[in-house]
């Protein structure tokens, strides 16, 4: 790449900067969990790969289960931890690990989990709180928040399984709740902080060291 | 980014009236259709290209339906029924859309055995190489972002700028990109 190419695009570019109004046309395929009479099943997000996450109620019960589907091995079943009874995955990365969380019953504590192959894996405890993750970044760190069972709703991070310190915008105080809401592919980290009351609310997105709020 | 902020003095409340927006360093309100007084964003990819639905307060837009699936390109709005093909069932919402271009929907889907609801994918076919963007044409849209994800391809705004494969957004995508030029279908 030299520099003269590039500037002699930059004018093809400007001469024809109108965006375009068409779009593709489509091919539709399904899948369904597999049961006789059929379950609702919910999908969340899919990958560039193609690959689906979502929730769906196991076969003949009102279980809340989760499932990985891709185009290879079809409908994989994302098990809770046991002792929990619901798994509700929210976010998968390329490498096909899916995080999300698993609630227990009756009390419906929630606990943030990510699966590899199929496998729960809870994250650490919050001692008199839940969890739940929202999505992981490429270098394997998973987003998500706290339940805010006897505090405010934090913004909560781990990486290999271990928490990881609070961005300076996000420190918490006793009006503020905040949630990382989700992951993008290019590792934008999306969350809200909602202030009680006296107003401030704002959205945000953040990367590396990159911060920024609306 | 994208997200929703509440209707201030909106006919709903907090939870089930808002209007959407997308970020990409600046706010870009996402149109609606008349009728309906809340937009919902579901997904967006890393192109912009957004999915949701509009949405009225339970009756209020009769006799045009509560909820519409729709997506954004460019910030213009586009009912999803007027993009796919005849369905043998119905959708019911649209969750996401990935940078291939493909559509995840919740819906019934009649075709396959045992009913319940399933989870539907829309894959665009035909499209051709070079087309960034997805949407069936190789054109400015695609030249642009091309040139914004130029480097490594680790760190590119699109990825899937590197038309080659290689790992690196240069010059040789831009070479292939502009021997598909068609900027008309």
């Amino acid at each position: 790449m030299t520099r003269p190419l590039f500037g002699s695009m930059m004018v093809l570019t400007l001469s024809c900067a109108a965006p375009s109004l068409a779009e593709c046309e489509y091919d539709l395929s399904a899948f369904t969990a597999g049961c006789v009479p059929g379950s609702t099943v919910s999908p969340q997000r899919i990958t560039d790969e193609g690959w689906v996450i979502g929730s769906y109620y196991q076969c003949g019960t009102i279980n809340l289960r989760g499932f990985l589907w891709t185009p290879k091995d079809g409908f994989i079943d994302l098990p809770p931890t046991p002792g929990y009874k619901e798994a509700t995955p929210r976010s998968v990365a390329d490498d096909g690990t899916v995080v999300g969380y698993v609630v227990k019953h009756p009390s419906g504590i929630g606990r943030a989990c990510l699966w590899h192959d199929g496998i729960a894996e809870l994250m650490p405890d919050i001692p008199n709180d839940g969890s739940k993750a929202a999505g992981q970044a490429t270098d394997g760190t998973v987003y998500g928040q706290t339940l805010g069972w006897t505090e405010p709703v934090q913004c909560i991070a781990w990486l290999n399984g271990r928490e990881l310190p609070m961005p300076k915008q996000l420190i918490p105080t006793s009006f503020t709740s905040d949630k990382y809401r989700y992951v993008s592919s290019n590792d934008w980290v999306c969350g809200e902080r909602i202030v009680s009351q006296a107003g401030g609310d704002f959205v945000f997105r953040m990367r590396g060291d990159i911060f920024e709020a609306v | 980014m994208i997200g929703s902020f509440p209707i201030e003095n909106g006919r709903g409340n907090r939870d089930n009236e808002a209007w959407g927006f997308r970020y990409d360093g600046a706010i870009h309100w996402l149109p609606g259709l008349p009728g309906y007084t809340g937009v919902r964003p579901a997904g967006v990819n890393d192109i912009g290209v957004v999915v949701g639905r509009l949405y009225c307060v339970v009756g209020s837009c009769a006799p045009l339906p509560e909820e519409v699936p729709v997506l954004w390109r460019n910030d213009q709005l586009y009912k999803l029924k007027d993009l796919l093909p005849p369905l043998n069932g119905t959708i019911y919402s649209v969750s996401d859309i990935n940078n291939r271009g493909q559509l995840l929907f919740q819906g019934q889907y009649n075709d396959i055995p045992g009913g319940g609801t399933a989870a539907i994918i829309a894959t665009p076919k035909n499209v051709p190489v070079g087309d960034i963007s997805v949407d069936c044409i190789v054109g400015a849209d695609d030249l642009m972002l091309l040139l914004e994800s130029w480097g490594p391809r680790e760190t590119a705004l699109v990825r899937q700028a590197d038309l080659d494969g290689d790992g690196e957004i240069g010059a040789v995508d831009l070479g292939i990109l502009l021997g598909a030029w068609s900027p008309t279908r």
